[in-house]
């Protein structure tokens, strides 16, 4: 056998085994998916929801797949029909809204406050219609991924009337801003970082991301720019909203880390699946950096009004409820708890 | 300094305490999570004593992190004082 043929044999075997690779990983990764994990048995932050069975997560996982391609700068317009889960022109459907109201409460944040995890009537901003009954109609604008600036892009679409409030809510994607620094990440946590940002849809990459638990590294120059572009951001949302004539909340979200979680909820923080571990890292070692970008955000800009809820539901997770699906997603509980300390901050 | 911006600093301080605790494998319970908020309302107070108004925001971020890194130093000793401690004695 000639050297060429060598060559070709090599490499038509490193193709084969690349592919038989690639397909393990998609059979794995489909195996363990977060919807199997979810169904295995009745998560604790379930375990009163009456709604919760294989129907509902099938839906869930279908209103995800509609709803995964919004552009958010184009803002596609997008309906999602379920028994549980409604989008109407691409927003999360708000229950409960009255026909007249006076002002309108606009409710711009990520995916916690699109709430895949319960259906419409038990969202944050179904529970906060409820709560400002005919004061204000709740328009929640929210999509998954959101940062406060594309958010602020979002809202500018919109038609924001004198009077009305803006209620800003998130923080944990601020954080994803974070990436691996060279001089501190382990080659693993490198390696995986480059594989999420070049190559998503390489399922030997999210296979092997799922399994890593080293350090992922943070830069402090980025953590530090992080922070401040973080802060800016909200003093711009802040700014406009102002000259709309209506007046900006920021609320820095809950998370499962800031106390012991549950043992309930433990199985889910620690399921990689469940529990994305590169947001779930940045969340539980440099939370505190998103809580500095609200004090030097109220340096921008000292009109606004910044709340912290990080550890809003401590209180009742250490009396044992379970709250959390994920370590920032909750279920209605949890929802419900948020909607109060919003609307006691607003004053309404 | 206004109220809110003091009930900042007192989460942040929450919020380090636990992280190191949690790290450090101690187990938060209703009994221990007051006598640590004790701690965290503590640190933030002596904070918000040190702090001054500066000039310009960005000025103020490299104030709030000299500031901040000290009050962490202070949490890191007073968490590894409270997971050295048996609980009881923790709690009296």
């Amino acid at each position: 056998m000639n050297k060429t043929i060598r060559l070709f044999v090599v490499a038509v075997l490193l193709v084969a085994l690349l592919v038989g690779l690639e397909s393990a990983s998609i059979a794995w990764l489909g195996a363990n998916a977060r919807i199997n994990a979810m169904a295995a048995s009745v998560p604790a932050a379930y375990a009163h929801s009456s709604y919760f069975s294989p129907e509902f997560l099938q839906e869930q996982g279908h209103a995800l797949d509609a709803m995964a391609d919004l552009d958010w700068d184009g803002f596609t317009y997008k309906d999602f029909r379920g028994q549980w889960i409604n989008f109407d022109a691409g927003l999360r459907r708000t229950t409960d809204t009255p026909d007249n109201a006076p002002h309108t409460l606009w409710l711009a944040g990520a995916s916690t406050l699109v709430g895949f995890e319960v259906p419409d009537n038990l969202t944050i901003a179904s529970y906060l219609q409820r709560a400002v009954r005919q004061r204000y109609r709740v328009v929640n604008v929210s999509q998954s991924g959101a940062t406060v600036m594309s958010n602020l892009r979002r809202l500018k679409t919109m038609r924001i009337l004198p009077g009305d409030v803006v209620v800003l809510y998130g923080g944990a994607n601020e954080l994803q801003a974070f990436e691996a620094d060279p001089m501190d990440a382990e080659i693993g946590g490198l390696l995986c970082q480059g594989l999420k940002a070049k190559l998503p849809r390489l399922a030997m990459g999210r296979a092997y991301c799922k399994l890593y638990q080293g350090h992922m590294g943070v830069s402090p120059v980025r953590r530090e720019s992080a922070v401040l572009n973080f802060a800016h951001a909200l003093a711009a949302a802040s700014e406009y909203v102002r000259q709309q004539g209506a007046t900006a909340y920021f609320f820095l979200q809950p998370m499962a880390y800031s106390a012991t979680p549950t043992s309930g909820e433990r199985l889910l923080l620690d399921n990689p699946f469940v529990n994305d571990p590169t947001s779930a890292y940045v969340a539980r070692h440099y939370w505190t950096d998103a809580q500095l970008a609200l004090r030097v955000a109220r340096e921008y800009d000292t009109t606004l009004t910044c709340v912290d809820l990080t550890h809003s539901l401590d209180a009742m997770r250490l009396y044992g409820e379970s709250v959390y699906v994920d370590f920032d997603h909750m279920t209605e509980s949890g929802n419900a708890a948020v909607a109060a300390a919003i609307v006691h901050s607003i004053g309404e | 300094m206004t109220d809110n911006d003091i009930l900042m600093l007192l989460e942040h301080c929450k919020t380090r305490l636990v992280q190191n605790l949690l790290a450090a494998g101690f187990e938060l319970d209703l009994a221990t999570y007051d006598q640590v908020m004790a701690v965290a309302e503590k640190t933030a107070q002596e904070l918000a004593d040190e702090m001054q108004m500066p000039d310009s925001a960005d000025v103020f971020l490299t104030q709030l992190k000299k500031i901040v890194d000290r009050a962490t130093a202070t949490l890191r000793a007073e968490s590894d004082a409270i997971v050295a401690k048996p609980k009881k004695e923790w709690l009296q």
